[in-house]
């Protein structure tokens, strides 16, 4: 039995389908070809052609065109980001002019494209802004049905609406349900916040770093030598075979692996692990933190870490990510590593590297990390029999 | 590719016999504000007549205002009778806005968005959109801290687009860049440089290839390079002054080469001006005279004032002085010719945006989007404050003269203050 909504989706569908083979023949002969001729041409790197190639669309296309035109974003997300943006540029520039001429766009198309789920993400979303400027109620339709969308800008959006509709309402168990639905499917970071806040105000104890996905439970070891930053290039020990039970030459004399627990509590540093802690408040040192994440089936994940220092990433003994930079900022999500991982227990190891540099602001040594899919959503680790 | 520079001391460009300008101009009109500080990097506009009050609040004074998408600290340039502004947007800051207004009625003619291809990080203070566009006069280059540069022609028509960190990779940081873009003669040459990679590019402004690049220190700065026009006896081409935390260094357009370079401990957030000699912000202001000096004392700075201590504004020179605001509000005089700090005048408040001068009168923006409207003395006597007028919201992004207008960009707004 499918629900009101999910009908509405369906019956939009059809309707996409139907206006998209319309459309599809009309701009075959409107287009003639162009939108794939101006991909081709990016991809060789060919700017000049491009931008002959991409006035011609321009000129060419009327808002009847539009849809085709986001279409081809699908082909240019082969090439990469610039084709993407060369094919927005001339969504933009049709639209733009076609509205201002004729005071209209074709917005059951519109709306039908935004809701075609196995179109390019992006183009969905520009055409959601298109289709903003001529039906501004659309948003209401349409952002209730987008709260888990692939489409991470939608998904703001949509989770916006939802979080206001949470400060709204007035009865608590509706506010309750809100503030949940919002913190299972939000993705950005302010947005999270803002959910396991009001949670917290209802009572309740979000697992804000488990819904994140950072690694919680690590091994730390060091201090190791860093003067002169030259032990970033050294290899204190071997990312291959760690033997948790073994000693190494630290500075100052013999080190072993001890346990670290990341922040748990505070927001703003959730899922850090501090060194300073767990080892020494010092300078020109390094240290490496160890953990272990078992994974259901073989998969390709996101590593997503940030620290203000220099770092290298192993996983499962191969290095993936080598960042020799010293406290040029931060920020959530710094740096997104894709990452194979194999069935069972994967090692993740990190090298974080102090600097000599004594300002109160270069005091942090730290980092955080996580598992994710491609979307920033946390891959759950399988339960701990399976690393064995 | 990087391509390595010959090293030539000062010694051996004797024979180079540099003619430097006061000022340089692209093919721009003389109405434009074509770049980051204006024509020649000078901060100096021409206006018959710009208020010395004005009022958002009531609309005295206010010509126009629109609205802004995202944010911005860019300032905007103004080409051929539209106001062009740069700003990002998004919860990861990765869309990228250029849009283009009428300078007389305001009105929004064109706007397109892009997607950053490169780091989209920044201090919670900056925008992605800190870079000021430059323009040629034909075409816009809009260049944003994700190191995205895009060429557009004055009717919004993408011409050409770059996606730098791509080419060079590690480029940016997580603090932001914000060196503006400048164009000389046929080229736009950006610099960007952090401790992931560095680079200064030299791109065709009509193709878009790259014609040549440099390896630059491995360290964060986000000065913005400059161009003076000037004349070998060779070649007769504009030079291009490059600024970053231990040298300043002159290069021929064409190829890069280094033609000079000077060692100075520069301040890696405030930029140089070039006003007959190089004014550096280097343990407060040191100033070079590049053109006319001993040919063994070219790098020497020919004046050094500790007190001169500039904030993150740009030093303006004029009128035989260099005026710069430090970092507690305070304008400060120097006389060139008496090498001495002639006066101090306490405005107040953070500044990011450099002040710019309009005949004898100075229009310094704080970030509280506060306007002091400084009249200078003629005769090197202590300026005062004209007037004090409010925008209401935060202002880094330097403001624009042109058009018989001031043009001044917050985040969300952008307006023109005219009679």
């Amino acid at each position: 039995m499918l629900r009101p909504i999910e009908c509405f989706r369906c019956l939009m569908y059809l309707a996409f389908l139907a206006i998209a083979n319309n459309l599809s023949a009309a701009t075959d002969s409107a287009l003639d070809g162009k939108l794939e001729q101006l991909v081709e041409a990016v991809a060789e790197g060919d700017q000049s052609t491009s931008s002959k190639r991409w006035m011609a669309i321009v000129d060419d296309a009327t808002s009847e065109d539009l849809v085709a035109i986001l279409t081809a974003m699908n082909s240019a997300q082969n090439v990469g980001p610039l084709a993407e943006n060369w094919i927005r540029a001339a969504v933009d520039a049709v639209a733009e002019r076609e509205l201002r001429g004729s005071g209209g766009l074709p917005t059951a198309a519109l709306e039908a494209f935004v809701l075609a789920e196995d179109q390019h993400p992006r183009a969905r979303r520009v055409a959601y802004e298109w289709l903003l400027k001529v039906d501004e109620p659309a948003a209401a339709r349409l952002l209730p049905q987008m709260l888990d969308d692939v489409s991470l800008e939608m998904r703001y959006d949509a989770i916006g609406s939802l979080l206001t509709e949470a400060d709204e309402a007035t009865d608590e168990e509706t506010k309750l349900q809100k503030y949940q639905r919002a913190f299972a499917s939000a993705r950005d970071k302010t947005q999270f916040q803002q959910a396991a806040d009001a949670l917290k105000t209802l009572g309740q104890t979000p697992d804000m770093a488990g819904q994140f996905g950072f690694l919680k439970n690590w091994k730390v070891v060091g201090p190791f030598d860093n003067t002169d930053r030259e032990g970033f290039d050294n290899a204190y020990l071997s990312p291959n075979s760690i033997d948790l039970a073994a000693e190494y030459s630290g500075k100052h004399g013999p080190v072993v692996w001890k346990d670290a627990v990341a922040e748990l509590d505070d927001f703003d540093d959730l899922g850090m692990v501090d060194f300073n802690a767990a080892l020494v408040e010092e300078k020109s040192v390094l240290g490496y933190a160890l953990t272990t994440f078992v994974s259901s089936k073989a998969q390709s994940v996101e590593c997503r870490y940030e620290s203000k220092l220099a770092t290298k990433l192993w996983i499962n003994g191969e290095e993936v990510a080598v960042k020799n930079v010293y406290h040029s900022g931060g920020g959530f999500d710094q740096y997104i590593v894709p990452c194979q991982f194999k069935a069972g227990a994967n090692a993740i190891l990190i090298k974080v590297c102090q600097n000599e540099q004594t300002q109160p602001w270069t005091k942090p040594w730290e980092f955080r990390l996580r598992i994710t899919d491609s979307l920033g959503g946390a891959v759950q680790q399988a339960s701990a029999q399976l690393a064995k | 590719m990087h391509t390595k520079p010959t090293t030539i001391m000062p010694t051996t460009i004797i024979s180079a016999c540099l003619i430097l300008c006061s000022s340089f101009a692209a093919c721009t009109e003389a109405r434009d504000w074509p770049m980051f500080r204006g024509p020649g990097g000078r901060s100096v506009g021409e206006a018959s007549e710009l208020p010395q009050e004005w009022s958002i609040a009531d609309g005295k004074n206010v010509a126009w205002q629109a609205d802004l998408p995202g944010r911005g600290v860019s300032g905007p340039i103004v080409v051929d009778g539209k106001v062009i502004v740069t700003s990002s947007s998004g919860p990861n800051r990765d869309r990228l806005h250029v849009s283009a207004f009428d300078a007389t009625s305001g009105e929004l003619m064109w706007h397109r968005q892009f997607w950053a291809t490169g780091k989209s990080l920044c201090h919670a203070t900056s925008a992605n959109a800190a870079p000021t566009p430059a323009s040629d006069g034909q075409r816009i280059f809009a260049f944003y801290s994700s190191n995205d540069l895009i060429a557009l022609d004055l009717d919004g028509n993408l011409l050409w687009m770059r996606g730098l960190e791509l080419d060079y990779p590690g480029a940016g940081n997580a603090l932001g860049m914000s060196s503006s873009p400048v164009v000389v003669g046929d080229v736009v040459v950006v610099q960007s440089e952090a401790q992931g990679n560095s680079f200064v590019a030299a791109i065709d402004c009509a193709s878009g290839e790259t014609r040549w690049d440099l390896e630059r220190p491995q360290a964060s700065n986000w000065c913005s390079p400059i161009a003076i026009e000037a004349e070998y006896t060779i070649d007769k081409q504009p030079v291009l002054v490059l600024q970053s935390g231990e040298s300043i260094g002159l290069h021929r357009i064409d190829n890069g080469e280094t033609l000079m370079e000077i060692e100075a401990d520069c301040d890696t957030i405030t930029s140089l001006t070039f006003d007959k000699y190089l004014f550096a912000p280097a343990d407060g202001i040191q100033v070079f005279d590049v053109l006319s000096a001993g040919l063994d004392d070219k790098d020497k700075p020919i004046w050094k004032e500790s007190k001169l201590q500039p904030g993150s504004p740009s030093p303006v020179v004029a009128n035989g002085c260099v005026y710069v605001i430090n970092r507690s509000g305070v304008l400060n005089c120097g006389s060139i010719e008496d090498q001495n700090v002639a006066w101090k005048l306490r405005l107040g408040g953070r500044f990011w945006a450099t002040p710019i001068l309009v005949g004898n009168r100075m229009f310094c923006v704080n970030s509280d989007g506060k306007c002091f409207v400084v009249e200078l003395d003629e005769n090197g006597g202590k300026g005062k404050i004209l007037a004090e007028n409010e925008f209401g919201e935060d202002i880094l992004g330097s403001p624009a003269v042109a058009e018989n207008g001031l043009f001044v960009r917050s985040h969300n707004h952008l307006w023109k203050i005219a009679k």
